[in-house]
């Protein structure tokens, strides 16, 4: 349970906002490099933190993210010309490049200098294993790149894709690291072994469903321990990876838990397009060798794992169809009898209402990753606020982390006994 | 004329609003009790602005409640529907009808406190094949559901028909307490000849002007038209506003209108309509020849029902296609040129915009019924903000029992309520009331 103050606080992303100057402080993952893949090809929309910005690939393959309203007459720079290393207003033809430089005024007479003078919000960019990142905080605050190891490893070992999420950033974030639900929302009806429609999943999740919580701060952020009863008086310990500001990683099926298996390793970001809409951003990595091309096409694609989506990553199952839930398969089959993990968890996330009122929630001793996380963003927004910035904004490297589960002695500590499967692997020195 | 101030308080029902809290107190229906199958799909109910989800569970009882989980707010629409109670997909959480937590099933058992959690969850009870619901306070001693004529009958001698309509819950009850529309919006194109001189219709279609006559009630108000209907009688048609949501109109002669049509509001912006009939009152608006007068058949085509929060009970004409308005024919056959007289109704008040702004008004004489009526609720709105307290006719049993609306042709110079009574002494006589049994009980149990 939040007051209503705390509420705001924790989900407002706007700019002057304590969460969005928080987040602002962080590279942030803006688009896939699919939606600008041509030099000169059409700018795509695109609105993160509750900002217009318009993204464009120019002629010399550099990408640029611009405030969306020309500075003239603020018409939105999408429906411009991308030609000649800039992007040209249609209304009058003022040209800004990927730095938000004027370097045209054509309606202008040619002895005056206003060009010079006019300048547009650039934000800098970088690409990432197929992704482009932005960095919308101040000039001098300027952070590393978190190194995820689906960041720096090669292209072929990382999948990267993104979906539509009609709610606010903090409730979608909750699910990711709230280990208790998997038993439920996940769950298939009379079949421990399997998770839901064909997703493997570790049969303690089924036999316990009431997991005790455990939590332990990393330079990133919180290690999150899930810890229920497996056999031989041992524990199952499921441990999911909360990384500032809203990235959480998914504990694998147990298997190898090194990934020997075979089994990539998995993640999300939920990243903020305004209060009440955010872009769940799904990862994946095989630390060890290239995806196969199904592999790629299942972590990746439009229509695997996280899909179905339709051209503007917008789930083909969603509100307007109720996630085509299906009565007959929640009496005969599933939990939800909507189909597929992410759907169900939109599901959920999204019926709380664009923005969760937290003040008429009933907490309980399994929430206590979702109240401790909580606790941990409002605080670091607002040290913020009180002029201390956070520290992990400048320490790429601490990302580099894994989830896992894994089968543990009741006396063992679960942070030591967990700590050789919660690193990422060495860093390639041309990733540094 | 009704202030901005003062339409803001009619209009509002959302919780927390003066009228919101009035409405609260008093049992509304809810839905049809064959919406609802024992294990079957919960069902999305929008009522006075809150989101609610209703189901039957395996004993067959009915729950309607907060759509959202008191948990983490997670939906109960998704839930399962099974084993008496539903079960909240997110983290297994289930509730029975009342709201009690029966099960808490991603907690330690050491650590449970389902005994402190409950989901907010509203009275709800049958009757007669409609479920309503009470939203107020006083849920440990409810009062009693209203003995409204209509729907004390058995559920196999009426007609139900819900109809979504997408406006403020006031402007579409006006419709029913202005008896005054009929001669033009229904029947404004019906020439006098074609009127069979048996039909007591007749009347609006030669005389379009009548006078009024109101009085305030314990139950709300009543209201009499009344125009000259030969030399030596009166014609009078009597209209009932019972509190909060009910208008008794005179569609039909008085001996036959077992009729209630309640105007539930969803939100401030939509209203369920729903009406009670007795089976077989609608005679049919027939001209000489036996044809249906043009525009005034009731031939509601309904769209299939979705899930949604808006997804019950709608029209397939509406304001995407002005409602079928056919110009041509309002040139030569009907006044509106709409077909059906519901829709007719429907385009009116939706027209008005979903809430009007009653300050544009300019109220006539005819219009005295909605002027009295809105003065009467406000009244007992500001009423009940200062003291807690409502009108209370609904603890008699036999407070409704001679509120009809209806038309009849009583000798001219007859009083009013004179013809009235001698009306109703009638109808006891022709037709009387069922024992109103859920208030005898609710009487017995409380004594």
């Amino acid at each position: 349970m939040l007051s209503p103050e705390d509420n705001e606080l924790l989900t407002r992303v706007g700019p002057g906002t304590p969460m969005g100057e928080l987040m602002r402080r962080f590279w942030i993952p803006a688009l896939l490099e699919e939606e600008v893949a041509m030099p000169d090809g059409a700018p795509v929309k695109l609105r993160l933190l509750g900002e217009d910005l318009v993204a464009f690939k120019d002629t010399d393959g550099r990408i640029g993210i611009l405030d969306a309203y020309c500075p003239h007459r603020r018409v939105n720079l999408y429906y411009g010309r991308n030609e000649e290393c800039g992007l040209r207003c249609v209304y009058h033809g003022w040209k800004f490049d990927v730095d938000g430089n004027c370097t045209d005024m054509p309606s202008e007479p040619d002895k005056t200098n206003f060009a010079a003078k006019v300048s547009l919000t650039a934000y800098p960019t970088e690409i990432r294993a197929g992704v482009v990142w932005v960095y919308m905080g101040p000039k001098e605050a300027m952070p590393e790149l978190p190194q995820f190891e689906w960041s720096y490893l090669p292209a072929d070992r990382t999948a990267a894709t993104k979906r539509l999420q009609e709610c606010n950033w903090a409730q979608a974030v909750e699910g990711g690291i709230d280990s208790a639900h998997i038993s439920f929302l996940h769950a298939n009806l009379g079949n421990a072994g399997r998770g839901n429609f064909n997703l493997k999943r570790d049969s303690f999740a089924l036999t316990d469903r009431h997991p005790k919580f455990f939590l332990h701060d990393t330079d990133c952020g919180t290690q999150i321990g899930a810890r229920r009863s497996a056999e031989d008086g041992r524990h199952y310990w499921r441990i999911t990876q909360f990384l500032m500001p809203f990235y959480t990683m998914i504990p694998p099926v147990m298997d190898g838990g090194d990934n020997s298996d075979g089994i990539p390793f998995g993640g999300h970001a939920w990243v903020p397009i305004d209060d009440e809409n955010t872009w769940t951003w799904s990862f994946g990595v095989h630390p060890g060798r290239a995806f196969t091309p199904e592999e790629a096409e299942l972590s990746g694609g439009r229509s695997g794992t996280w899909g179905p989506i339709d051209e503007n990553y917008r789930p083909l199952r969603n509100r307007d169809n109720d996630y085509q839930i299906s009565r007959e398969r929640q009496q005969a089959e599933s939990f939800t009898g909507i189909e597929g993990v992410p759907n169900q968890d939109a599901a959920v996330q999204e019926s709380m209402g664009p923005i969760v009122d937290r003040s008429c929630e009933w907490l309980g001793a399994s929430d206590a990753a979702v109240i401790a996380w909580r606790a941990k963003v409002i605080g670091y927004a607002k040290a913020l606020r009180q002029g201390q910035a956070p520290a992990m904004a400048t320490n790429g490297a601490s990302y580099n982390r894994r989830a896992c589960s894994v089968l543990l002695d009741a006396e063992t500590d679960w942070i030591e006994g967990a700590d050789w499967l919660v690193h990422g692997g060495p860093v390639p020195e041309a990733a540094e | 004329m009704t202030s901005a101030a003062e339409n803001e308080k009619l209009t509002r029902v959302g919780p927390g609003t003066p009228m919101g809290g009035f409405m609260r107190q008093f049992w509304l229906p809810a839905a049809l009790s064959s919406e609802l199958v024992a294990d079957g799909d919960p069902v999305r109910l929008m009522l006075l602005g809150e989101k609610l989800i209703a189901f039957r569970d395996t004993s067959g009882r009915v729950g309607i409640m907060d759509h959202r989980c008191p948990h983490r707010c997670a939906s109960l629409f998704f839930g399962r529907n099974e084993e008496n109670g539903i079960r909240c997909v997110y983290h297994g959480w289930k509730f029975d009808v009342d709201g009690n937590c029966l099960e808490m099933a991603n907690v330690p058992p050491a650590q449970d406190f389902k005994a402190k959690v409950k989901a907010k969850a509203y009275l709800a009870r049958e009757r007669n094949g409609l479920i309503w619901i009470y939203m107020g306070d006083a849920a440990d001693a409810p009062p009693p559901l209203p003995p409204i004529e209509a729907a004390l009958q058995p559920e196999d001698e009426v007609d139900f028909r819900f109809v979504q309509r997408g406006c403020n819950w006031l402007q579409a009850l006006e419709g029913d307490l202005d008896t005054s529309h009929l001669s033009f919006l229904h029947f404004g194109a019906v020439a006098q000849d074609k009127v069979k001189q048996d039909n007591d219709q007749r009347h609006l279609v030669e005389n379009k002007a009548p006078e009024f006559l109101v009085r305030e009630t314990d139950y709300g108000i009543m209201a009499a038209a009344h125009r000259p209907a030969d030399a030596h009688s009166t014609y009078w048609r009597f209209a009932h506003y019972i509190f909060p949501i009910w208008g008794l109109s005179p569609n039909w002669p008085i001996q036959a209108n077992v009729l209630a049509r309640g105007w539930v509001p969803m939100d401030d912006e939509h209203t369920m309509f729903m009406e009670i009939i007795r089976k077989n009152v609608r005679s049919g608006y027939t001209a000489k020849d036996g044809a249906k007068l043009a525009g005034a058949q009731v031939m509601d085509v309904q769209s299939a029902n979705d899930t949604g929060w808006f997804g019950r009970w709608r029209l397939q004409d509406g304001a995407g296609n002005d409602y079928g308005l056919d110009r041509a024919v309002q040139a030569s056959e009907s006044y509106s040129g709409i077909d059906g007289i519901h829709l007719q109704d429907q385009a009116i008040t939706e027209g008005m915009g979903a809430i009007s702004d009653k300050t544009w008004e300019h109220l006539a004489p005819s219009d005295v019924m909605i002027t009295r009526t809105r003065k009467r609720i406000l009244e007992a709105v500001a009423a009940y903000g200062k003291t807690g307290e409502i009108p209370t006719f609904f603890m008699d049993e036999d407070a409704l029992k001679n509120v009809r609306g209806g038309s009849f042709t009583a000798p001219q110079g007859t009083d009013w309520l004179d013809a009235y009574n001698a009306q109703m002494r009638i109808a006891a006589t022709a037709h009387p009331a069922p024992p109103n049994n859920f208030l005898a009980t609710f009487l017995a149990r409380r004594l």
